[in-house]
């Protein structure tokens, strides 16, 4: 099992950091991802595509992510774009 | 309206978001308005600076730019509305003319395309396209109550 820890911001910027994380951990051979988003308060979509890409690698795999302590103003990003049932999170809330 | 005019780099991304969340912020917008426009904000300018120059005749992709001019208006009974707009010599491209994606389908078969711009259609009240004298110009508008109002500078 491994955890990681999002930035604040999930952004243009920060995403490609994000991607390239979770591609390393599964590259690896990870299949259990523990997601903290507790410092989280923004998501664009391009940081959805990168959890939505690891998670398409783990259904395929047989691994799981969760991703935990996620708040509701980024619960409710997931929920309008359709992810919330796709992916496994844990909230706050 | 406010602007500030870019070149077409998603690394000016941070510099036109910090404006806008700068200005909404004096402006009394509440942390989740302003978030849901900024999100907004990021995605249109990052198809902008993704697909507008560069594969289109007349201007280049180091030479394209990107205006943003942004600003309030006042509603009734207190409340405000935002009005963020992309201005841009690219490619005619109406970004909102694209079906929304199909939500029910798996994540294997769900297109990867198309979901910042369904974002921005979810997030704001109005999201708007037109091509006017050979510029794309993309308006999206949000409503808020404001909060805790200070003096703007």
């Amino acid at each position: 099992m491994t955890e990681i820890k999002t930035e604040k911001k999930i952004d243009a910027a920060t995403a490609p950091k994000l991607d390239a994380r979770l591609k390393e951990l599964l590259a690896g051979g990870e299949n259990a991802l523990v997601v903290d988003m507790e410092d989280t308060t923004y998501i664009s979509s391009v940081g959805l595509r990168a959890f939505v890409s690891a998670q398409k690698k783990l259904n395929k795999s047989g691994g799981t992510m969760v991703l935990t302590h996620v708040k509701p103003c980024i619960l409710e990003i997931f929920e309008v774009t359709g992810f919330a049932g796709v992916l496994t999170i844990e909230s706050d809330d | 309206m406010k602007k500030i005019t870019v070149a077409a780099f998603i690394d000016r991304l941070q510099q036109v978001l910090a404006q806008i969340a700068g200005f909404l912020e004096q402006e009394g917008c509440p942390e989740n308005e302003r978030r849901l426009i900024e999100i907004s904000a990021e995605e249109l300018f990052t198809n902008i600076v993704s697909y507008a120059y560069g594969k289109y005749p007349g201007i280049s992709r180091e030479n394209g730019q990107v205006q943003v001019e942004y600003g309030v208006n006042l509603l009734p009974e207190g409340e405000k509305q935002a009005d963020i707009c992309f201005i841009d010599q690219g490619k005619p491209f109406n970004p909102f003319a694209r079906e929304d994606p199909d939500l029910t389908l798996s994540l294997e078969e769900r297109p990867v395309g198309g979901l910042g711009i369904y974002m921005v259609k979810q997030f704001m009240d109005q999201a708007e396209y037109r091509y006017e004298k050979g510029f794309n110009v993309t308006t999206i508008s949000k409503r808020f109550r404001p909060e805790g109002e200070r003096k703007s500078g």
